[in-house]
């Protein structure tokens, strides 16, 4: 299939001095390649080096090189898609990037630095596919699998490619041979190429790119003065072939927004999760480290030692601590693991091997506790820093110029807690403010672990919320996805909801009232009061347009709660909900005939609606509503052929407010109660309606109680025990309380105390006791001829 | 001429191969080993340059850790699932690394300290008083002897005292044997070392201390990930097992194909497709996946003659593997009606297997 002249040829041409060309094949974030890398250009001090990054980046290279860049950094493209600004696109740096380290040694020694791929945006269109997936703009292909990959792995006795990598390449950290290194990840990755097809690599799209680096390197060598490449190994085979070929014009620029930003490690770690780089970037950090610091001689044993250490004292920070022994025997097999394995000291495999051996304790799966510590350990979390001048889009600043005054600290990666106190002092309230702000934006900045859950109304009685938030290239990518919808945060934030709102119609669920409502509470939380106006009249308009009683019911009530609100939910003056409020309220009333309709289905969620309006309408937040024109559509609704369900809980509304003769709902009762029905079931309809909207009417009129027991008494015993089980679903509709009253009720009428149902004992009479007596006596004569007498404790009874 | 017996140790039937290994052995040896570590793991993980056999599949880097947590002070404790060859990898590891591995303690509950330390012959102590000759030296007392390595196997199977009879042995590496005289003791020599093998989900089998705990490096062995390898696993070992019958039936591809997924799905407790199985308790290893297909291969050559069938696979797969638990009975039902009954339209072994696991469930 391959042929081994044809690989030993790609490790002649990569280097071809007469022409002035060094082509230097990589892999990105090793630092092995970027030692390579180094020694080249400081070797040959060339005019020109070109990077594979895209062409449109050029303009941030002055920034990546600033003294006060501090990787991990990252260059992000927002990637127009659909006419709306969707992804953001990433091409990272870290300390031991080769492309990094070749474009500060460019700098040093003069030479001209050029990007060579296509613009972001074409490169990132290819992989453009799901909005919540990372998207690379840096491509490894098939560094780690694939079937030359695989054979050569099995023959190094390597369990995987990335081991088969460090064994092969990162030992050699260090090397001044820089002509042997980069030969050799030439060669390996001909390989690589030659069992890839040919299909694969056009699908996607690495020929348009190869042509694009050819032409660019056409253009450096013309200018003359010596060429270095920096390129990922895959594409070195091409643009060795392409260079035979004629020169093909370079591709525009294009027009993307991008920007220099900070980036982490555990992004950097997350994004290789997608574009197969090297992982654990904390761990090549370390040894890229360790070889600057050692000028080469890479200090292994030294360098395993600091590692277990470090991780051995993060764990005991964690709680997890490790004895001495313990640490001493993970060395030791991390050690030993590299002896036999012929490397010069533990890499990433062996030091995961010793930990493995040496702390885990019992029985594990495939996934290990302690091998997966080790590998969040090895990732690392720094965070990078890009300087002052770089210009992060407004929006971004804004967001951390706000933290910054509501002291709210994001100068790092770290995990924070902060408790608020949101009711008793402003400056509290405002923070909260802006994180309930950040949530609505989705930014994953901070979470609320404890507080007040207005959105579904549950422990709105607490005085304090407490947040965990963290910094995070995320974050900040997030913002700049939303930079398109202002340079303030409320301005995005208020953009955000009208642009939800637009997308919910867009998708055909404008119908749901009750995301909206979510959405109105979320942007009063994040404080955005006034500026809401637009959306609350919006909201009253999508009511106007409403179909179904019991959402616009829900919506009813939570706007009259709204305007209620004090504290953190509440509104400013300047913000009218009045209109809005009444708005719904007519719509209701409108939707009131629909009642007499309603399907089966929806019996149970109208029963709650009835019940809900009708407490509103009685309570203190009803008062500014006109009760009677909902008693007069429920009126109507009695005349027309409703479900028994609806026409008992309209009947017992009507009949508290005084609206109808009770004598009304006794006959409705009554009718039911002894009319022919199919199943037993269709009996209790109306009883259904009562006790689920107005249970109260059973003891605020008593013939209604009446007229009910006497039913239940005069029933048949079967009959009775076939509608039990619907008496008993129907009575869950009342609370404790309500039961209780009920009991109380139904027990006075039959002139008992409730409680005695419950206690009442059978009482044992004469004949019983000497029942037992000749039953005790029987056993004491079996037991005597079991010889067994000794037994019975008599004094104990 | 050399009486035949059924299963020779490591050492004796990889003779050549160990001697192999020996010759061209360059590498360091660790003082009391008889290969280097590098020699040993092409022992278990087979070299084809020198045409040695590959003795253990399916986790390389586990063999590796073994080795070189047998080099230290650490005892090795391998743990798993029944069936997932543990004892052969025990086996194997004290065959390259001391060249025997006849030096075992086979624990159970009957087991007593005298097992680990050292015994009588009570007629030589009656007559001569205690010596040297009248002693019988534990497996354990032999190996610190002769720095060999010693295996305990079903150490949780033994009462707890006698699992802690071994965590002094182990830490201090000496058995003293005062019975011989004041001070007389034997120190362990370099090469000796401790491999154990534990169930440790079992029933029955008692808890390990974390004392004894600490002196062992633990190695989970898991049951094998690749499906196509299985397949060729078992293979391979029910060919090795019917090498020495006068006949072989022919056992089609299609009827292994069905023995490993039958197993997998009972095993992982999903198809290969995702449709969820009930696990059952009885071991889906494929150690049993060879017995079942062993059992089948003899039931076809010794009673009904032809090739191996969809049907027998279901009547051995009753009985080897699904002992008798109402249990797993059901579940067995219920893996036949949903997963083999809509596979056997398609497929004349499936078919088989269907008809006779239904046939084998109206029995009962």
């Amino acid at each position: 299939m391959t042929d081994k002249a044809a690989f030993g040829a790609v490790r002649n041409t990569l280097f071809q001095p007469k022409r002035g060309l060094y082509i230097a094949p990589i892999r990105h974030h090793s630092p092995a390649c970027a030692w390579a890398v180094r020694a080249l250009i400081q070797e040959i001090r060339p005019a020109h080096v070109l990077i594979e990054a895209p062409i449109d980046f050029e303009a941030h290279i002055p920034l990546v090189l600033d003294a006060d860049t501090k990787p991990p950094v990252a260059i992000v493209s927002l990637v127009e898609h659909e006419g709306e600004t969707r992804s953001a696109a990433y091409y990272p740096f870290c300390a031991h990037s080769p492309e990094f380290v070749a474009m500060q040694v460019a700098e040093n020694i003069g030479a001209k630095i050029r990007f060579i791929d296509l613009p972001s945006e074409q490169k990132s269109r290819q992989t453009f596919n799901d909005p919540d997936q990372l998207t690379s703009l840096i491509d490894e292909h098939s560094f780690d699998s694939g079937d030359y990959v695989n054979a050569l792995a099995h023959a190094t006795g390597c369990r995987d490619g990335y081991e088969l990598w460090d064994h092969l390449f990162e030992t050699r950290l260090g090397s001044e041979d820089w002509r042997g290194f980069l030969g050799d990840v030439g060669v390996y990755c001909a390989g690589i190429r030659a069992a890839t097809l040919k299909e694969r690599i056009s699908e996607q799209g690495d020929d348009a790119r190869e042509t694009q680096m050819v032409a660019c390197l056409h253009a450096a060598l013309e200018k003359g003065g010596g060429v270095v490449a920096v390129v990922g190994g895959f594409h070195a085979p091409a643009l060795l072939d392409g260079l035979e070929k004629a020169p093909s014009p370079i591709q525009p620029k294009g027009q993307t927004r991008s920007y220099l930003i900070r980036y982490g490690f555990r992004a950097l770690d997350a994004l290789n999760g997608y574009a197969a780089g090297l992982p654990q970037p904390g761990y090549y950090d370390a040894l890229w480290k360790r070889a600057n610091t050692s000028q080469g001689l890479m200090p292994w044993r030294e360098t395993a030692q600091d590692m277990v250490a470090g991780f051995t004292a993060h764990m005991r920070a964690e709680g997890h601590a490790v004895s001495l022994p313990a640490q001493v025997e993970v060395l030791r097999v991390a050690e030993e693991l590299a002896r036999m394995r012929g490397r010069p000291g533990a890499s990433r495999h062996d030091l995961i091997d010793g930990v493995r051996a040496a702390l885990v304790k019992g029985e594990t799966g495939f996934a290990e506790i302690w091998t997966e510590r080790l590998l969040k350990y090895l990732c690392g979390n720094r965070l990078g820093d890009i300087p002052a001048s770089a210009g992060s889009p407004p929006l971004v600043e804004d967001a951390r110029a706000l933290a910054r005054s509501h002291r709210i600290d994001v100068s790092d990666g770290q995990q924070r807690r902060r408790k608020l106190d949101i009711r008793r002092k402003p400056s509290h309230l405002a923070a909260s403010r802006y994180f309930h702000m950040m949530s609505l934006l989705e930014a994953r900045f901070a979470e609320r672990d404890v507080g007040p859950d207005y959105l579904n109304d549950a422990r709105t009685e607490l005085l304090f919320e407490e947040w965990r938030y963290s910094w995070s290239p995320q974050v900040e990518s997030r913002l700049i996805e939303l930079s398109a919808l202002g340079d303030r945060l409320p301005a995005a934030a208020l953009g955000h909801i009208l642009r939800t709102r637009t997308s919910m119609a867009n998708r055909g669920s404008a119908n749901d009232i009750e995301s909206l409502i979510d959405l109105l509470f979320r942007g009063l939380l994040a404080g955005l009061g006034a500026e809401l106006k637009g959306f609350v009249l919006e909201i009253g308009g999508d009511i106007q347009k409403h179909g179904s009683f019991q959402n616009v019911a829900g919506a009813l009530s939570r706007l009259t709660q709204i305007k209620a609100s004090r504290g953190p939910l509440g509104i400013p003056d300047t913000l009218e909900i009045s209109t809005t409020v009444e708005a719904a309220y007519a719509r209701l009333l409108f939707l009131c005939d629909t009642l007499a309709d309603t399907p089966d289905e929806e019996i149970a969620p109208r029963l709650d609606a009835i019940r809900t309006i009708n407490e509103l309408l009685r309570g203190p937040l009803g008062k500014n509503l006109d009760a009677e024109l909902f008693d007069a559509a429920m009126n109507r609704v009695v005349d027309m052929d409703a479900p028994p369900e609806i026409l008992g809980a309209i009947l017992a509304v009507l009949t508290i407010s005084g609206q109808r003769d009770e004598q009304d709902l006794i006959t409705a009762l009554e009718g039911r109660f002894t009319g022919a029905v199919l199943n037993e079931n269709a009996r209790i309809g109306v009883l259904r309606g009562i006790l689920h909207a107005a249970p109260g009417i059973l003891w605020q009129v008593t013939p209604v109680l009446e007229k009910i027991d006497t039913f239940l008494s005069d029933l048949d015993e079967n009959v009775f025990l076939d509608l039990l089980p619907h008496l008993r679903l129907a009575l869950t509709a009342l609370n404790p309380r309500e039961v209780d009253r009920l009991a109380e009720m139904i027990a006075g009428r039959h002139r008992f105390q409730a409680g005695e149902i419950l206690t009442s004992t059978t009482a044992l009479n004469e004949a019983d006791l000497a029942r037992g007596i000749a039953v005790e006596r029987a056993l004491r004569v079996s037991v005597a001829a079991d010889g067994l007498e000794d037994w019975l404790l008599e004094d104990q009874l | 001429m050399v009486e035949r017996i059924q299963r020779a140790p490591a050492e004796t039937r990889y003779r050549d191969e160990l001697d192999r290994l020996a010759t061209a052995d360059v590498d360091p040896k660790p003082e009391g080993w008889s290969l280097s570590p590098r020699a040993a793991r092409r022992f278990i993980l087979g070299d084809s340059t020198l045409d040695i056999s590959q003795k253990f599949f399916g986790d390389d880097p586990l063999v590796d850790r073994c080795i070189v947590s047998l080099m230290g002070y650490q005892g090795l404790m391998l743990v798993g699932e029944p069936g997932t060859a543990k004892s052969l990898l025990s086996e194997l590891l004290s065959a390259a690394i001391s060249n025997s591995s006849t030096l075992v303690v086979q624990g159970s509950a009957g087991v007593i300290e005298d097992h680990l330390r050292y015994g009588w012959n009570y007629a030589l102590l009656l007559a001569e008083g205690p010596s040297e000759r009248s002693l019988i030296p534990s497996p354990v007392l032999r190996a610190m002897r002769d720095g060999k390595i010693v295996r305990v196997e079903e150490l949780t199977r033994c009462a707890p005292e006698v699992q802690d009879a071994l965590i002094s042995l182990m830490s201090e590496k000496t058995i003293s044997i005062p019975e011989l005289g004041a001070g007389e003791e034997t120190r362990a020599k370099p090469g000796f070392n401790v491999i154990g093998t534990a169930n440790l989900r079992d029933r029955g089998v008692h808890d390990m201390s974390s004392a004894l705990k600490r002196r062992f490096n633990f190695e989970t062995v898991l049951p094998i990930a690749d499906a196509a390898f299985e397949k060729d696993l078992v293979r391979r070992q029910v060919e090795e097992r019917m090498s020495d019958h006068p006949v072989s039936p022919d056992l089609g591809d299609d009827v292994l194909d069905l023995v490993v997924s039958v197993f997998r799905d009972l095993r992982t407790g999903k198809t290969a497709e995702g449709t969820a199985v009930a696990i059952p308790e009885s071991v889906m290893s494929t150690a049993e996946a060879v017995n079942v297909t062993h059992a089948a291969m003899l039931e076809a050559a010794y009673l009904e003659g032809g090739g191996v069938t969809g049907g027998q696979i279901a009547r051995q797969l009753r009985g080897v593997a699904f002992k008798d638990d109402p249990e797993d009975a059901r579940k067995l039902r219920a893996y036949v009606d949903h997963i083999a009954k809509p596979r056997s339209r398609g497929s004349r072994v499936w078919a088989d297997f269907h008809k006779s696991a239904k046939a084998g469930q109206d029995d009962r």
